[in-house]
């Protein structure tokens, strides 16, 4: 297997607090409007009749998503001049001199990972911080996380130490772009019968 | 919808309308029941061929606008192995320098039919297989309201529609232009009444098709996944009003075509429909445009 750079996200743990994007913008300064990492709210639930009482099983949990560094890259498939580029040790990154600002990778991208940038006209995104790694750090999301649900390692390692689960609503089948990423899944998420939809998206 | 998907509207609207109207000069050219007059024809093909020149070089330009970064612009046809994108590009050089040597031997070497014949169909075919890659980059699993038949349909159908309109309105309005109608002796006016009907009811065809296509595409938005159910809630909630414009034209042209079509059946004469070719070449123009606006603002992806 390939050398293969990853996020575990320990979905159970996250408050949303924001804390992973602002320490990404502040890192990467990356201009008003573009966020590499995000932070979503999912709800769900209602009040369900259960015999002669009615009961609620509203919930709420947050996911923190940036590029996923696919394995099977929807972006670097679709980008018609091979900015979108996957490098040796699986992080995919966007040559800024190739890019043509045709924004297909961002239509394609089912995680939100490439966006566009008005001022230089090119797409810009996640770079796993490349250059932390290199000095032996970990990304800045990471190390900003509070509530330490941020992880960062080789997948084959994190998919070790705490499973395969690649995907909870409203991720997409990891079939699609196989993802990089290992999920703690909050509980909730994982009630499939419940119906749940992204909330608040004007606070992303 | 991207603001940079305006120029994304109006190119593929553009090509698809030279590919159309290419394959229906062909038709006439070619179809023995709908031939044309080769002196008519030869006027008709003159004018017609420098059109479908300026739309795919409008086309071009409009397409760098969607670019953010135009000056990359070689690049997009770096990724020829997987990306559609890359391919379309390819196609449509090869289809606009297919187009070129075609004009450049119908213009010198008028007499040599079968070559003329070979580079049309060529072209034509090109054209063709243009679409099918313009219509196979909206083949994302992602986007599940693009990632079905109704994409490639409706693209080959916009192909059709358009190229008969152009057709349609270039043929009443050049014929009116260049030729006194008493010129014309009864038989070639017989034959290009025929021609126009046979044109009508083509346009008419395809425009029930639209209609049709219209609504079983909302059924099947309406009727799906989250994703597509997402799409249908922007078309309906937040786009009603271009869903109901483009009914009620498609409704309002499909009129126009049985009442001309009933005129025919009458009088056996389309040529005085020159006054009002312009009105239904333009609706023609704006359920297009409405239809393709629709596709564009419809986009949901799955997934965040």
């Amino acid at each position: 297997m390939k050398k293969q750079y990853a996020f575990y996200i320990d979905t159970s743990r996250c408050s949303g607090c924001k804390a992973c994007q602002a320490a990404c913008n502040d890192k990467h300064n990356t201009g008003n409007g573009i966020l590499w990492r995000r932070v979503y709210e999912i709800s769900g639930g209602g009040w369900i009749q259960k015999g002669n009482a009615w009961i609620h099983n509203v919930h709420t949990y947050n996911i923190s998503m940036a590029c996923n560094h696919c394995e099977d890259p929807i972006c670097v498939k679709t980008c018609p001049t091979k900015a979108m580029y996957k490098r040796k040790d699986g992080i995919v990154l966007v040559d800024e001199n190739k890019c043509i600002g045709c924004r297909y990778c961002e239509w394609a991208c089912p995680y939100g990972s490439p966006q566009y940038n008005s001022d230089k006209g090119v797409m810009t995104k996640c770079t796993l911080c490349y250059d932390y790694i290199e000095e032996g750090k970990n990304p800045s999301c990471v190390d900003a996380c509070p509530m330490r649900v941020l992880e960062f390692g080789e997948l084959k390692e994190l998919k070790k130490k705490y499973g395969d689960i690649a995907e909870i609503y409203p991720l997409p089948k990891k079939e699609i772009t196989k993802p990089a990423i290992v999920i703690n899944p909050h509980k909730d998420s994982l009630k499939l019968s419940v119906k749940k939809s992204v909330v608040n998206k004007e606070e992303v | 919808m991207f603001a940079s998907d305006w120029p994304l509207i109006i190119f593929t609207l553009l090509v698809q309308m030279s590919v159309g109207t290419f394959l229906f000069l062909g038709i006439l050219h070619d179809v023995s029941f709908v031939k044309l007059d080769e002196r008519i024809f030869t006027t008709v093909s003159n004018s017609l061929l420098k059109l479908i020149s300026a739309i795919l070089a409008l086309a071009l330009i409009v397409a760098f606008f969607h670019l953010g970064n135009p000056l990359n612009a070689i690049n997009a046809l770096n990724n020829l192995e997987s990306s559609y994108l890359s391919k379309e590009i390819l196609s449509l050089i090869i289809y606009i320098v297919l187009g070129t040597i075609f004009l450049l031997v119908y213009k010198k070497y008028n007499t040599k039919r079968v070559l003329i014949f070979f580079l049309a169909l060529i072209t034509t075919i090109l054209g063709l297989i243009t679409i099918a890659f313009m219509s196979s980059i909206y083949k994302l699993e992602t986007v599940p309201v693009w990632n079905n038949l109704f994409t490639p349909i409706s693209f080959y159908l916009s192909v059709l529609i358009l190229g008969s309109g152009v057709i349609f309105y270039s043929l009443i309005r050049i014929i009116n232009k260049r030729f006194l109608l008493s010129d014309l002796d009864e038989s070639s006016r017989e034959k290009l009444s025929y021609t126009l009907n046979f044109l009508l009811v083509v346009i008419t065809f395809f425009l029930l098709f639209n209609l049709v296509l219209t609504f079983t595409q909302i059924i099947f938005l309406g009727t799906g996944n989250e994703s597509l159910v997402t799409s249908y809630n922007i078309m309906i909630k937040e786009n009603l009003f271009f869903v109901i414009m483009k009914v009620i034209l498609l409704v309002v042209l499909l009129t126009l075509s049985f009442l001309f079509i009933k005129k025919y059946r009458l009088e056996k004469n389309l040529l005085s429909l020159h006054k009002y070719s312009i009105f239904y070449f333009i609706l023609i123009l704006l359920i297009e445009l409405i239809g393709r606006y629709l596709f564009y603002a419809s986009y949901n992806r799955i997934g965040v």
